[in-house]
């Protein structure tokens, strides 16, 4: 009786608003159902969804030809084969040995490599992308059972991100073979996976932000914080009034700020940095897209006056900094890089005995990774070294068609000017700004406090480093934090990006910022199409709850202690 | 134990010295570590606050400036705030903007307020039954209403549209209140809180012959105040910053809310960066305001309401 009492308002709306629409969303997407009354309602019954999901042949580009999907399409075909038999093979492959899963991923890491080299000797730089794709793949698929480097709570959800990061590259050639009913919607199904690539650095930078302010970071007594602050105070005030009068206003008042924040440190410490740092996520809406649309102005926005800023430094540096010190840091770099690699070739022989073959592999990539990136970061201090002008073709931001992985397969028009940033990209960078410091760095902090001390007095008695600790304590002892983010974070994206694209481009350029929850939207409240707008509102759902479910079952496996 | 002297002379055991040296060091470490850190978390703050330090700025540009790239304008002109609010004419135009910013900012606040007393009020009373009145089949029911928070709101939006179509609520406040008036996650959010809450007490009241109005009104729900506050917050703030439904359901200008107000502001004065950086300011400052005061009980109620989840 009184149970029925308490619960009658909640459990009305309830029905009206929740249970009783998903069922007429349901029968919805089985018709025709529109908004224009001259339409008459009839039952279509599978139609939406095979207009939807269902693909038709079409007639290939002639061979030779500038879209020739021919060898392409071979070679998607091999890959998405591997990727179906890799995840077969692993899921296969239980219990302690678990061949399968370190052979799956050897094949994989095979391949890979043999795809970069591909790619290196002149296939092109979408081939050797896809070979760092599926070599990182196989990689993660070894060290899943070897858990000696990526740790425990992470093997899965990577794997299950560069499964999506796999599917959706697999899947854009085939679109021109077998022409899809609706091609648009795996161009948005694409456009999300795309975005959702922006979670896993949004998630690794609250980490890092929690590791750092898990510390206390008062800097002293209270006499050393008022001293601190009074010396701030003094020569913020005087380094800023010195730049306003020599005329450099923007430079004051930039300075004024950055000593602000810091005498707001001194006093309040990691109050202060958390409160400014979770300030974005709290005020995120239309109102701070607008604000980054404006940031993001090819001509006058804030993004490009810094990247112009920064040439203008680098090009100074370049006309006064003699030659021979480039050159000199070129040499240390590389002579650093050495000396890592060298001392992992030295790990690796002791490795060979204990662990055997699967673990040499990802020791070779890991020190074929790092050779390759320190050789190229030693390069690029010979080329400033040579340079006169640094070039200033900034991207354009919101208006770009450019993708950082465009040459994959898509229309003519991807291409990578700019460094290959574009909408895409723009709207990204934009969510890990507004994320980095939010709810998700809550958490880790939350997490990170609960870890008992002993675990790191313990580590520290074992002479573990600062890495070491984290490596084995923090990052272990995160995994149900991180579990329940990369759900949350997973059920997000794919819902996602839907404020973005109509506030900032109504889903261009190109359709390149279309998500799923644009695309309902201009199919339900633009086309007034609500029946087919729920069909793909279903499928969408249906990825939801297929990616959540294998999450859950394979995320959990490594969420204990 | 080890007491080193002016000179560095230790008056212990050779070994106990180094011991007493090491610890030194590593305390010496602690501190550069812990000002590193403190620098590295002013970087990160300033790059977070540079963008709203550039929001201000453009506010009080003229519009000769808006299209340089300085951040602090020649002269400074407040008074966009006052042509924004539609409290001065615009000096271009000569007359005032035809657009409603102050009703908008009425409409999202009277929105939000409505919809957050009844969904608290909704939500607290649901959490009571499935927490503390026995009835059977309770868990199963509460586990069904658990499960309908994974389906996705897309999902619901298109039906709910047209049930309001039918009951011509399209572009009305009721539109925008009563769907939002009910929620699953409120109802999880109190329920967990009030399990914390010992038995024990609300047994004593009903031992003192309290009927259940009366426990949930004077014992459960002053004892579950810390997750009615962070409810409160979270669904004022959603609505407040809610976009879909308003978009969908209003076409008046005069009952538009505050995201739906600044996308038309944005389309129809795009190009008046000063005048949209303004509305800008006035949107968010509040949200930060509120933050800033209310922020301890904030951070608690994420943690406990995920640590919990």
């Amino acid at each position: 009786m009184w149970a029925i009492a308490f619960l009658a308002p909640n459990f009305l709306g309830f029905i009206a608003f929740t249970a009783f629409p998903v069922v007429f969303s349901l029968v919805m997407s089985f018709t025709n159902w529109s908004l224009k009354p001259r339409i008459e309602r009839e039952f279509v019954g599978l139609r939406n969804y095979s207009d939807l999901l269902g693909v038709h042949r079409s007639e290939l580009p002639a061979a030779g030809q500038a879209g020739d999907p021919g060898l392409w399409l071979a070679l998607w075909a091999v890959s998405l084969l591997m990727l179906f038999t890799g995840i077969a093979g692993t899921l296969l492959s239980r219990g302690p040995r678990a061949r399968g899963l370190k052979s799956g991923g050897a094949l994989w890491l095979v391949t890979g490599v043999a795809l970069m080299i591909a790619g290196a000797l002149g296939a092109g730089p979408g081939m050797a992308l896809l070979g760092v794709v599926l070599g990182v793949f196989g990689w993660v698929l070894i060290s899943l059972e070897s858990a000696t480097w990526m740790g425990r709570g992470f093997a899965w959800p990577a794997v299950v991100w560069l499964g999506i990061l796999g599917l959706a590259l697999t899947s854009t050639p085939t679109w021109r073979a077998y022409d899809p009913n609706d091609r648009f919607f795996w161009f948005y199904f694409y456009n999300t996976a795309y975005f959702m690539l922006g979670i896993p650095v949004g998630i690794a930078g609250s980490l890092f932000l929690a590791v750092v302010l898990s510390k206390e970071l008062n800097l002293g007594t209270r006499r050393l914080k008022a001293v601190l602050s009074a010396l701030f105070a003094v020569v913020g005030a005087i380094t800023s009034l010195l730049a306003w009068n020599s005329g450099q206003r923007d430079v004051a008042l930039l300075v004024a700020v950055a000593f602000l924040i810091s005498i707001l440190g001194v006093v309040w410490a990691n109050v202060a940095f958390r409160t400014i740092l979770y300030i974005p996520n709290f005020t995120a809406g239309v109102a701070l897209i607008i604000l980054w649309s404006r940031l993001y102005n090819p001509h006058f926005g804030m993004v490009n006056t810094v990247l112009d800023k920064g040439a203008d430094a680098l090009e100074w540096s370049t006309w006064t900094i003699p030659d021979a010190v480039f050159y000199i840091i070129t040499v240390l770099v590389w002579a650093g890089g050495v000396a890592l690699v060298a001392r992992w070739a030295w790990q690796l022989f002791a490795r060979v005995r204990q662990d055997g073959a699967a673990a040499v592999i990802s020791h070779v990539l890991k020190m074929a990774v790092a050779a390759f990136g320190i050789f190229w970061v030693g390069r690029a201090f010979i080329a400033l070294a040579g340079a006169d002008e640094i070039g200033r073709e900034f991207p354009t931001w919101l208006a770009g068609t450019e993708s950082l992985l465009g040459f994959l397969g898509l229309p003519e028009y991807f291409n990578n000017k700019g460094f290959g940033l574009g909408a895409r990209e723009a709207i990204m960078i934009m969510g890990v700004w507004t994320g980095i410091g939010g709810n998700n760095m809550l958490l880790y902090l939350a997490g990170i406090s609960n870890i008992p001390v002993e675990l790191y007095e313990a580590a520290e008695i074992d002479g573990a480093g600062r890495w070491a600790r984290f490596r084995h304590v923090t990052w272990p002892q995160l995994a149900p934090t991180t579990f329940f983010i990369v759900i949350m974070a997973t059920i997000g994206g794919l819902q996602g990006g839907f404020e973005e694209a109509r506030v900032m481009t109504l889903g261009g350029p190109a359709g390149t910022t279309t998500t799923l929850s644009y695309y309902i939207y201009t199919a339900a409240f633009e086309q007034l199409q609500m029946g087919y707008a729920s069909a793909v509102a279903w499928v969408m759902f249906a990825i939801i709850f297929a990616l959540t479910l294998l999450n859950w079952r394979f995320g959990n496996r490594y969420v204990n202690y | 134990m080890s007491t080193t002297d002016r000179n560095g002379r230790t008056g212990l055991a050779p070994e106990t010295a180094v011991r007493g040296n090491a610890r030194e060091r590593r305390a010496a470490l602690r501190t550069a570590g812990r000002f590193a850190g403190f620098a590295l978390m002013v970087v990160f703050a300033c790059t977070v606050t540079v963008p709203f330090l550039w929001m201000s700025t453009a506010s009080l540009k003229p519009r000769s400036e808006t299209e340089s790239p300085h951040l602090v304008p020649r002269q400074s002109r407040p008074s966009n705030y006052l042509v924004v609010l539609r409290l001065a004419e615009d000096p271009h135009l000569r007359r005032l903007l035809d657009l409603h910013f102050p009703k908008w900012y009425f409409n999202s606040v009277f929105v939000a307020t409505w919809v957050t007393t009844l969904q608290v009020l909704t939500s607290a009373m649901a959490a009571y039954a499935f927490s503390r009145v026995r009835w059977p089949g309770r868990d199963k029911v509460f586990l069904l209403y658990l499960a309908t928070m994974m389906i996705p709101g897309l999902v619901l939006m298109v039906p709910n549209y047209q049930i309001m179509v039918t009951l011509r609520l399209i572009n009305s406040y009721s539109g925008l209140i009563i769907p939002a008036a009910f929620s699953a996650f409120g109802t999880f959010l109190l329920r967990q809180f009030m399990m914390t809450i010992p038995p024990s007490l609300d047994e004593a009241a009903e031992i003192d012959g309290a009927n259940h109005m009366q426990i949930f009104l004077d014992v459960i729900l002053p004892l579950a105040r810390p997750g009615v506050v962070t409810l409160t917050i979270f669904t004022f703030l959603g609505n407040y910053r809610s976009f879909f439904w308003p978009l969908v359901m209003i076409k008046d200008d005069h009952l538009r809310t505050l995201p739906i107000g600044m996308l038309s502001f944005q389309d129809s004065y795009g190009n008046q960066t000063e005048y949209l950086m303004a509305a800008t300011v006035m949107c968010i400052l509040p949200l930060i305001v509120l933050f800033i005061v209310m922020q301890k009980q904030l951070v608690r109620g994420i943690q406990l309401g995920a640590v919990k989840g």
